[in-house]
């Protein structure tokens, strides 16, 4: 028997001793089947790099048009920032932020954030605030709507294609490939295994202060 | 049954990094992994989540009553609520878009608080074991598909920021998607709020 790791089910709180498993395999609470944490293929060069790609074209689909309006020769474009954006300028400030914030900031903070971790990760580095980070990082998902956001242009050019001509621009296809991109990095990863590599490369407490059982046994 | 509980060997799983660790017992306990506060449930869950709910329960009203947003086409003003939005698409034969929104803005977040109260309501009572598996998978969909309640949201964002045509048409949003907008805030910080655990709590007094 291999290594061995203290779990507690984040569901039903069982506790339980799990291996170590092969990378491609995960791990579910015997209790509830909830989930416990999986081992990813192709270690944290896989998640790096895909995160890259993700933030470079994150980037791009804030610097270009999504999508054009064309109404008997009058046109209009909007960006990913011209929507939260918009509603902000039209009276609904409240409703502009929470868009801005979903769909721009939280969106850019992940895959900014998670690149950084996975950076200070892949080279071994305790980079400054890596710590911090993380912890946001575990937090944040549930409010990262780049992906309902998407889904929403294509309602919104259906609704509008009766009345106008609609054309779909370089930024809606760099939004699409970050989010793509985006999803098989956080597949690449569990946050988890990420905070025990980020234990080994900067510990917290020192070891004489650490608790008797800190998760690993052998 | 035969697998202890963390609770019960006075032991404690971190919400952020998930690291078991010890609780002494006596005032706050930090996680020696990541820092963050621990706890063995979620502080004062069930009063956290029904005040959300509720909050979300009440702003549901005036989110289905007025108007998403006006469309104003040629000099005249249509105004659309929720459902009128769902009528027009099925009227015009989207509907697969009128299927779309529908799920998205009224089936996810009704689901979805009707789910959350009959958690609340049933986490105290005993069940059969198999109950407590189907709550535990119930409470994971809810958790999960909340978000998707944003769609609408972000469509009447992309129509403002668009159709703004000056004489021929333009789209201003109505006070029914703030309403909306916090309807979905509140229902998904009312799953984040609720601790699964309680749910297995009762078969473990």
């Amino acid at each position: 028997m291999g290594q061995m790791l203290l779990m507690a089910c984040g569901e039903c709180d069982t506790l339980q001793r799990v291996p170590l498993v092969e990378p491609g395999q995960k791990i579910l609470c015997r209790e509830c089947r909830g989930f416990l944490y999986r081992h990813p293929r192709g270690g944290i060069h896989r998640p790096f790099a895909l995160m890259l790609g993700a933030l470079l074209l994150y980037l791009l689909a804030n610097a270009f048009p999504l999508v054009t309006l064309d109404i008997g020769g009058a046109s209009r474009e909007t960006s990913l920032m011209g929507t939260g954006w918009a509603l902000y300028q039209h009276d609904m400030r409240l409703l502009g932020i929470l868009v801005l914030a979903t769909t721009v900031v939280v969106p850019g903070a992940i895959f900014g954030g998670t690149l950084y971790v996975l950076a200070g990760l892949r080279w071994r580095k305790n980079l400054p605030g890596m710590r911090g980070i993380l912890l946001l990082l575990s937090h944040m998902h549930p409010w990262e709507m780049a992906d309902v956001f998407i889904i929403s242009v294509l309602v919104a050019l259906v609704k509008m294609s009766g009345m106008a001509e609609v054309m779909i621009n370089e930024g809606m296809y760099a939004l699409l490939g970050a989010i793509v991109l985006g999803i098989a990095a956080r597949a690449g990863m569990d946050i988890f295994l990420l905070w025990n590599m980020l234990e080994g490369i900067a510990p917290e407490t020192s070891p004489e202060e650490a608790p008797a059982h800190a998760g690993r046994m052998a | 049954m035969s697998f202890p509980r963390a609770r019960e060997l006075g032991l404690a799983r971190c919400d952020s990094c998930f690291q078991v660790a010890r609780m002494t017992g006596k005032g706050d306990n930090c996680c020696p992994r990541c820092g963050s506060r621990l706890y063995f449930r979620k502080p004062h869950s069930l009063s956290r989540t029904w005040a959300l709910l509720l909050a979300s329960m009440i702003f549901y009203i005036p989110a289905n009553i007025y108007p998403v947003m006006t469309n104003t086409y040629l000099g005249a003003d249509t105004s659309s609520t929720i459902l009128g939005g769902v009528a027009l698409f099925l009227d015009e034969g989207d509907w697969l878009l009128a299927l779309i929104i529908f799920t998205a803005s009224i089936l996810v977040p009704l689901a979805k608080m009707m789910s959350l109260l009959y958690l609340l309501v049933n986490v105290r009572r005993t069940q059969p074991p198999r109950r407590a598996r189907q709550q535990a998978r119930l409470y994971r969909v809810t958790e999960l598909v909340g978000r998707w309640s944003m769609v609408d949201v972000f469509v009447i964002g992309i129509l403002t920021a668009l159709v703004q045509m000056g004489a021929i048409s333009t789209v201003e949003p109505g006070i029914g998607a703030l309403a909306f907008g916090a309807v979905v805030v509140l229902t998904m910080m009312a799953a984040i709020s609720f601790d699964p655990r309680l749910i297995w709590d009762r078969d473990h007094p």
